[in-house]
């Protein structure tokens, strides 16, 4: 077996396909490799809920022969990866990072393992992830049966949740990439936290069968990467309509930047107040001079600014109705006292209250936030904002504490943007662009229902002009 | 499914081993009275706000939701 080095675990899924391409390892080398390190590194960050080693070495034999025989399928072939613990994989443990599910067993791998599979990725391993998805509302990091995710950039800091081994894996090098989920911030947190790409896809265009259900009507599944491009290939392996999901669109994507509109004429949204006000302090030079970044590339810059709606209570009404109508077994029958994290417990029991006419009502005002969203996207093709407006917490912090200082007073801007993009189904790439302290800080482009080749392209224009995405902590 | 042969004691062992990384193992620990009032106070305040919204009378609830 050749001797990996360090860089090559920071390599991306495009570069290392390349060089199984030209031989330079096997599939099986590879595949052993990440695994060794997976196993090795994972505890280390609480991100490791499961590995798949001997499984994906038994598919990368069946790669190798493949590429022997010149069958090539696409650039995610012989490249390991790991998904989120909220996915099903067949006859393995799916513990949803939840200590009252742990053994739960399915028959099948959720639809997006069986594509990547077809592309001839390997899957070497499930990742922590948030307690239910953090459905309830949770109060402390420590809110998985894995323990709480510990940021690759500092131990002593949280990795984000809920995706939060998903993102923490991919930072410290022990995936090229993985699988996320998102019903209201659970990839754009953990990427901005943690200091790698993501993508959350628009709503129904990839499919949850497999998934775990949190919110019917919020939950999408996407990739976190290393780069914009890698996400354009993952997304384009994993999308598709579905028959077995309901909320499945019926669109598939195609990674095709080139044909998204030219960058020169995109007309880009962003509210000064969220770089000048909203961001904490130390946050406003980094994200001050990707704003610059992006003006550059995109010098059509205009003020935005989101609808006046309550956002978060709005999304949290929802998620609080349909994941405690999901979840209503687990609540009734007491195990729910099981979960680690007292507040997601209460949220949880009191989630089962909500009256079906403010269920409806939040539904309906959901309505006018799609329209009010879609007019705001008549004037502009993306929207560019912090994805987050503070560096990662420390462990011991309240994550229900207010957030920061009274903004009252000072224009909304687009503070409300992950609630607000959620609630409307839009889809968001997260870039990282700079540091604060020795944290990431990442900003956000959300866009039009569909559009990620316009994010996309952005996004690689963006990581072509900066280093930002291929920084790494002091992994081992 | 515990008598699928792929389902080994090594692979719930594996699943268990890691759990407890870095000693930080979460405890299992029922709402206490104060934080289920807690949680009813949040889910107050989000009903309320949500009062707050004109809505049309004429506007459907986003079921069957495309963006």
């Amino acid at each position: 077996m050749p001797t990996f080095s360090e860089d090559l675990f920071f390599s991306s899924a495009v570069q290392l396909n390349g060089r199984l391409s030209a031989k330079e390892f096997s599939a099986l080398e590879l595949a052993r490799a990440f695994s060794e390190r997976l196993e090795k590194l994972g505890p280390r960050y609480n991100a490791l809920a499961l590995s798949l080693r001997e499984d994906a070495l038994v598919q990368a034999k069946q790669v190798d022969k493949e590429l022997k025989r010149g069958r090539t399928r696409g650039p995610l072939q012989g490249v390991p990866y790991a998904v989120k613990d909220l996915l099903s994989t067949a006859r393995r443990p799916t513990v949803w990072g939840a200590a009252p599910f742990a053994g739960q067993v399915f028959d099948e791998d959720a639809a997006v393992i069986r594509k990547l599979g077809k592309n001839g990725a390997l899957l070497i391993g499930k990742l922590a992830m948030v307690e239910l998805a953090g459905g309830g509302g949770y109060r402390y990091p420590s809110a998985s049966v894995n323990g709480p995710g510990l940021n690759p950039w500092d131990r002593s800091r949280w990795s984000g949740g809920s995706s939060s081994g998903s993102a923490s894996a991919v930072a410290a090098g022990l995936v090229p990439y993985a699988l996320g989920s998102e019903t209201n911030g659970s990839i754009v947190t953990p990427c901005a936290f943690c200091g790698v790409t993501g993508l959350r896809p628009s709503y129904g265009l990839v499919s949850r069968s497999g998934a775990m259900a949190l919110a019917w009507t919020m939950d999408k599944i996407g990739p976190i990467a290393r780069s914009a491009e890698d996400c354009g290939h993952v997304l384009q392996a994993i999308s598709g309509g579905d028959s077995a999901d309901p909320g499945s669109a019926g669109k598939s994507f195609r990674f095709a930047p080139d044909l998204a509109p030219p960058l020169a004429g995109l007309r880009v949204g962003f509210a000064p107040a969220d770089f000048d006000v909203h961001a904490e302090s130390p946050l406003r030079a980094p994200l001050l001079a990707a704003l610059d970044v992006i003006r550059r590339i995109t010098p059509q810059l205009s003020a935005a600014e989101l609808p006046d709606f309550p956002y978060s209570a709005l999304a949290s009404t929802i998620i609080s109705a349909e994941g405690s109508t999901v979840f209503a077994d687990l609540i009734r029958s007491g195990r729910v006292d099981q979960l680690a994290d007292r507040r997601q417990i209460a949220g949880l029991r009191a989630g089962l209250t909500i009256p079906a006419s403010a269920y409806l009502q939040a539904m309906r005002a959901r309505r006018l936030v799609q329209q009010s969203l879609t007019a705001l996207f008549s004037s502009f093709d993306v929207l560019v904002s912090p994805a987050r407006f503070s560096v990662a917490p420390g462990l011991a912090e309240a994550l229900d504490r207010p957030a920061g200082p009274s903004t009252a007073g000072t224009p909304r801007g687009l503070r409300a943007l992950v609630p607000a993009g959620n609630l409307a189904g839009l889809p968001a790439l997260v870039l990282p662009c700079g540091f604060s302290n020795g944290l990431p800080v990442a900003i956000s482009l959300v866009g039009r229902p569909f559009s990620e080749n316009t994010l996309l392209k952005l996004g690689l224009a963006f990581q072509s002009a900066t280093t930002w995405h291929t920084r790494r902590p002091q992994a081992s | 499914m515990p008598d699928e042969p792929a389902l080994s004691r090594r692979s719930l062992a594996a699943l268990f081993a890691v759990a407890p990384a870095a000693g930080l193992q979460a405890q299992p620990a029922p709402a206490p009275p104060g934080e289920q009032a807690g949680a009813a106070q949040a889910l107050g305040r989000n009903l309320e706000a949500l009062s707050k919204v004109p809505v049309p009378r004429n506007t459907e609830p986003a079921f069957h939701f495309k963006p």
